[in-house]
């Protein structure tokens, strides 16, 4: 399975990715920083999941949610940020996502966010 | 500019917000954090002088990381967190998980990214809190960060003119350290009478 974390901030990136990787060491893990980035990964490597903050420098989290839905609603996305809006949040999830986690990733929401890619994976 | 309730419910507000932000923080660097919210202030925009946090001794060395975030639409400002430089160290170490040493302040890239995403997540805990209970919705900017010495920093370029800032004198105690900081909230003035609004609100719904 491919997963791409896609976080302006390398240290949440790799924080993730070492997450994931302790879980799920057969995965592979693409990186991008931001959402213009993100998408042409998205459109290159075709990622089984991807799991997006949504602030970041120019293009953010919920357009590129929006550009990756005009063509694509079987990609699992799951949304990795620290903003605490409800409206944010259920905004957010009206875009057909699989789930909003609330930055930062103790060990219960780090076990969450492996139990959804797992279930990603067996899906 | 607070009558004496006013004050107090926007303490208490406050302090659940700060406790939302401090478990956040507790999160990011592994260990118990206590984040206390010891004063607040709101002043007029004009009535600030960064120079005076130094003087009054808020920052024992002048030399500054402040990180700051833009946010609005209905209810909108600048918000800052300010930590002195000597500590910033600390709370990166915490947050991954180092040993740190004592004496050693020097930043590497990846210590200024560590920082800006806990900034941004304790700024996002402590203002995402405003839009809820507000019932509004902001949006940021992304996180932006400085370092300087306090006393050079662009006042105006930090606190716009014609806001009223609300100023919260925190301190962080992790278990081996305490670190002082400031976190400052620039409102604009329809965005003050949005939240007394909404204090007197619901001080109204407790006959107070």
């Amino acid at each position: 399975m491919k997963i791409l974390i896609v976080d302006d901030s390398v240290f949440a990136q790799k924080f993730m990715e070492k997450t994931i990787l302790a879980s799920l060491p057969d995965e592979q893990i693409i990186a991008a920083p931001s959402g213009e980035d993100a998408y042409e990964l998205f459109l290159s490597e075709t990622p089984d999941v991807i799991v997006t903050d949504l602030l970041m420098p120019g293009m953010g989290g919920q357009m590129l949610i929006k550009m990756i839905r005009q063509t694509d609603g079987i990609c699992k996305i799951i949304v990795v940020s620290a903003d605490v809006q409800k409206s944010v949040q259920d905004e957010v999830m009206q875009m057909n996502i699989t789930a909003f986690i609330n930055k930062p990733l103790n060990a219960e929401k780090s076990e969450q966010l492996i139990r959804l890619l797992g279930d990603a994976k067996n899906a | 500019m607070l009558s004496p309730l006013q004050k107090d419910a926007l303490v208490e507000i406050l302090n659940t917000h700060i406790g939302k932000a401090a478990s956040s923080l507790s999160e990011m660097v592994n260990q118990k954090v206590i984040l206390s919210v010891p004063e607040i202030e709101l002043k007029d925009s004009s009535d600030i002088n960064f120079y005076q946090f130094e003087k009054e001794g808020i920052f024992s060395n002048s030399e500054v990381v402040m990180s700051s975030i833009k946010f609005g639409e209905i209810f909108k400002g600048d918000a800052n967190i300010v930590f002195p430089m000597a500590n910033v160290k600390v709370l990166v170490d915490a947050c991954l998980g180092n040993e740190n040493e004592p004496g050693n302040t020097k930043l590497t890239n990846e210590d200024l990214d560590v920082i800006k995403e806990l900034c941004n997540v304790v700024l996002n805990a402590l203002i995402g809190e405003f839009g809820n209970l507000l019932d509004v919705r902001l949006e940021y900017t992304s996180p932006k960060i400085d370092f300087a010495l306090i006393s050079s920093l662009e006042q105006s370029e930090i606190i716009p003119s014609n806001t009223y800032v609300l100023i919260l004198y925190t301190s962080f105690f992790l278990a081996k350290s305490q670190i002082r900081g400031l976190i400052l909230i620039a409102l604009t003035e329809n965005s003050v009478n949005l939240l007394l609004q909404k204090i007197d609100e619901l001080l109204g719904d407790m006959n107070v």
